[in-house]
């Protein structure tokens, strides 16, 4: 059972992000909330959600999953307006999830779920965390984005650098300590990144987010950034691609 | 097993070109493969996932797979693109690509050959919207496991295009090589042949040997193996190769169809086994109403027909519904069909292949009830050459191709799969296309039938002999009218109709309606034939012929401006003819 009534912007923040990876996803509806892990088919990129009940103004949930296809959630979100209010509502006996926007009442079918595997999420040890709001990132994507299909992130105990080099140009985007929201790293850290992947999720998430960055040397990143004012948390980590010229 | 252990094999394979050699690489890497694995390994090996007859292939497009390829080794799709230029190959590209793999992945998996096989299986069943990007990315995660070798082979199956070199045959010798011995070779080809289906043969070789594959028989629902014909070039040769007598049938020029038929369902299967039964539902139709019998496989020449001259049109014709997938129906009304069955190769759950030649014919017999969409091929059993020569120039004259002659003895078995001598084709040594209209005069008519009732369905069209001032016969034309044509020839031609065959016409064909020779038509016709039952030119080429226009077609255009005898001479079609003979291949 799910039922749930909450701000249009919640949704757009979960499905902006959600859907830079997969079409369809497993929403695991809780007592206390939703999660949701998702893996893209080429397992370069995985997600791992969560959302508090307290984000909605109303919730009420016994345990479920909930196959849902984002194309027909964006749709829904098109209807509202920032701020309108998005009622939820499982139809069980129909398998259909009831969607209010106003006056507008929009039933769905549920996508199943069966073959949705539930992705572990790999234990890494990332040696630095730098911490910086997204609009800084995404300013850096915007001129890096043309020039090269990877980008380097650098860290090192005096700041943080985004580097992209293509055949003829280059584009860096430095950021030193000042800048930065916080930054823990003891040493010279390099890993590089497709840039398609790294700039699509870079570009959903929400203007003044704070994001953390999570670097090793030729390991995975993992941004850690809140949704929901708080109330939620995403996970995103990225397979790094390995430099050996 | 990791799909390494193949890859090595297809290496080894690639490395030769010797037949040989192959067969030795294939038996040793058979003997070592897991045999519950064997079936899909040999799929592979070919290029596909399934046999032949399954309508799910692998194909991916270069333009996707190097997609993948750039995204999975990290390369970049300029990198790549520029490869593939070079190339000319995914799997070179893949192989140069993943030498230096720069992309990794977050779960990175063992690749085993049946993991290998489902992905591309589940690529492969994939359709619809937003598949695109989904195969390319499952494609992608499958070559991120791979290594530069896996990779190239990887990149080559999932197009369909292997570039081993190893044909069916050459898997079969392995199979024998590898599981029984060299002479029992024809045994394992005999199973792939009733079968069509290389991977089961191999699995079962694999699991049980030569008695595995001796189980193998024919099976309604699965296509067997054309049996095929030989070629000789005269009646005479045909007679003493076959002992003296035979039988001879018509062969038609349409499209091989093998039917399958079980409980009512029919399928349809081409003659290179892919399924067919779609785009003939009207043939699918007719079988139903003609078929009796629980289960059976029977054989024909699905041929295309005018409704009105009841003559059979060019194959072309029938080329119009292969490979449609909409707008069957209209097909089916513009271009009808007629099935012309000639061998039943499985009644009632009984295989026939080992039964000889007449005993078959007998069977198909048993079963069929011919009517306007299905019937038996014509067919004569004779021993004289002169008897034989005239059945072929029937034949040629109702529109086929010439004749299949096929032998009486006891060891006449249906031969899936193989090329004899039990077996000959005579078709046409020379064809003489036409690439001129002729002027044709209206000397008679048949009644229309279906949508052309009520008015003259094809009219008998004559040349003009000066020699013996007579109008011979040259053909039945019944296409190019439109509905206007119809009500105006019943119009035009009322005037010249006459009791009986006009004095000045000669023909040997009896017309509904009769006409004294005055309209003339513009007739256009695709080959000029010799003929037993038209008069023109008669015994100029040939004592009992006379020259027939094949295909013939109403331009459109009443040659008012001409007299009956105007029209084109019989001297003028046979300088035609002669000037236009042609060797045929």
């Amino acid at each position: 059972m799910f039922q749930a009534k909450f701000r249009s912007d919640i949704l757009k923040g979960i499905v902006d992000v959600v859907s830079t990876l997969i079409d369809e996803a497993k929403f695991k509806i809780g007592d206390n909330g939703i999660q949701l892990k998702a893996v893209d088919p080429a397992h370069v990129a995985m997600i791992d959600l969560t959302l508090s009940k307290d984000a909605f103004d109303q919730y009420s949930a016994t345990e479920t999953d909930l196959g849902l296809d984002l194309e027909k959630l964006k749709e829904v979100i098109r209807l509202s307006r920032s701020g309108d209010m998005i009622e939820m509502r499982q139809d069980e006996e129909r398998g259909r999830l009831v969607v209010m926007v106003g006056n507008v009442t929009r039933r769905m079918n549920l996508v199943s779920t069966e073959g949705m595997s539930d992705p572990k999420v790999p234990n890494l040890t990332l040696p630095a965390r730098i911490t910086v709001t997204v609009d800084e990132l995404q300013r850096g994507i915007k001129a890096a984005e043309s020039i090269s299909d990877h980008v380097a992130l650098n860290a090192n105990v005096e700041g943080f650098e985004m580097v992209s080099d293509g055949d003829t140009d280059s584009v860096s985007l430095k950021l030193p300590k000042a800048l930065l929201v916080d930054l823990q790293c003891s040493e010279s850290i390099r890993s590089l990144f497709p840039m398609d992947y790294f700039s699509t999720i870079i570009k959903a998430i929400p203007s003044g987010t704070n994001v953390s960055i999570n670097l090793g040397n030729d390991l995975p990143v993992r941004l850690d950034f809140d949704i929901a004012g708080g109330k939620g948390s995403v996970r995103y980590l990225l397979a790094p691609r390995i430099e050996n010229d | 097993m990791l799909f390494r252990e193949l890859a090595d094999t297809y290496e080894r394979l690639e490395a030769t070109s010797s037949r040989l050699e192959m067969t030795e690489i294939l038996a040793e890497a058979f003997r070592r493969f897991d045999p519950s694995e064997i079936r899909m390994a040999t799929y592979l090996t070919q290029g596909q996932l399934y046999p032949d007859f399954n309508p799910i292939k692998l194909g991916m497009a270069d333009k996707m797979i190097l997609k993948a390829i750039a995204f999975a080794s990290g390369a970049g799709e300029a990198f790549v693109q520029e490869l593939m230029l070079k190339e000319g190959d995914p799997g070179l590209v893949a192989q140069i690509a993943f030498q230096n793999r720069k992309q990794t992945t977050l779960f990175p998996e063992p690749l085993t050959l049946t993991r290998a096989y489902r992905t591309l299986e589940t690529i492969a069943r994939s359709e619809g919207g937003g598949s695109q990007d989904m195969k390319i990315k499952l494609m992608s995660k499958l070559l991120s496991d791979a290594s530069s070798s896996e990779a190239k082979f990887l990149s080559r199956v999932i197009t369909g295009r292997m570039r081993l070199g190893v044909s069916s045959m050459t898997v079969l010798d392995a199979l024998a090589v590898a599981f029984a011995g060299k002479e029992d070779r024809g045994a394992v080809e005999r199973a792939f042949n009733v079968s069509s289906d290389l991977g089961l043969v191999a699995e079962m070789m694999a699991l049980h040997g030569l008695e595995g594959v001796s189980s193998i028989h024919v099976q309604v629902n699965r296509p067997l193996r054309a049996m095929l014909a030989e070629r000789m070039s005269s009646p005479e040769e045909i007679l003493e190769k076959m002992g003296g007598t035979c039988a001879f049938e018509y062969k038609y020029d349409g499209v091989r169809l093998q039917a399958h038929i079980c409980e009512g369902e029919v399928r349809l299967f081409s003659r290179k086994l892919d399924e067919l039964t779609s785009q003939f539902p009207d043939v699918v139709a007719g079988l139903k109403r003609t078929v009796r019998a629980e289960s059976a496989i029977v054989e024909g020449e699905c041929v295309p027909i005018d409704t009105n001259t009841g003559e059979f049109l060019p194959f072309q014709e029938v080329s119009h519904r292969r490979g449609r997938k909409h707008g069957v129906q209209e097909a089916m009304e513009d271009y009808p069909v007629k099935l012309c069955l000639f061998d039943c190769i499985l009644k009632d759950g009984e295989d026939l292949t080992d039964r000889p030649f007449l005993q078959r014919r007998e069977a198909l017999m048993s079963i069929v009830e011919p009517d306007d969409s299905v019937t038996l091929s014509e067919i004569r059993v004779l021993s004289s050459a002169d008897e034989a020569q005239s059945f072929f120039q029937e034949a040629i004259e109702d529109g086929c191709e010439g004749l299949m002659a096929k032998s009486l003895a006891d060891t006449s078995v249906y031969r899936a799969g193989n090329r004899g001598f039990l077996w000959i084709k005579y078709k046409k040594e020379y064809r003489s296309e036409m690439n001129d209209t002729v002027d044709l005069a209206v000397v008679g008519a048949f009644a229309g039938r279906g949508k052309r009732k009520g008015f003259y369905g094809a009219l008998l069209m004559a040349t003009y002999d000066v020699a013996t001032d007579t109008f011979q016969t040259v053909s039945k034309l019944g296409s190019g009218f439109d509905d206007a044509n119809l009500a105006a020839l019943l119009e035009m031609l009322s005037g010249d109709r006459v009791p009986e065959r006009h004095h000045l016409v000669d023909s040997k064909m009896e017309a509904d309606f009769w006409f004294q020779p005055r309209l003339v038509l513009e007739v256009r016709g695709a080959e000029i034939t010799l003929s037993p039952i038209h008069t023109c030119s008669f015994g100029s080429v040939r004592p009992d012929s006379g020259l027939a226009i094949r295909f013939p077609r109403f331009t459109g255009r009443f040659r008012d401006d001409k007299e009956g005898r105007e029209a084109t001479t019989s001297q003028e079609l046979l300088a035609m003819y002669q000037a236009q003979l042609k060797r045929v291949e």
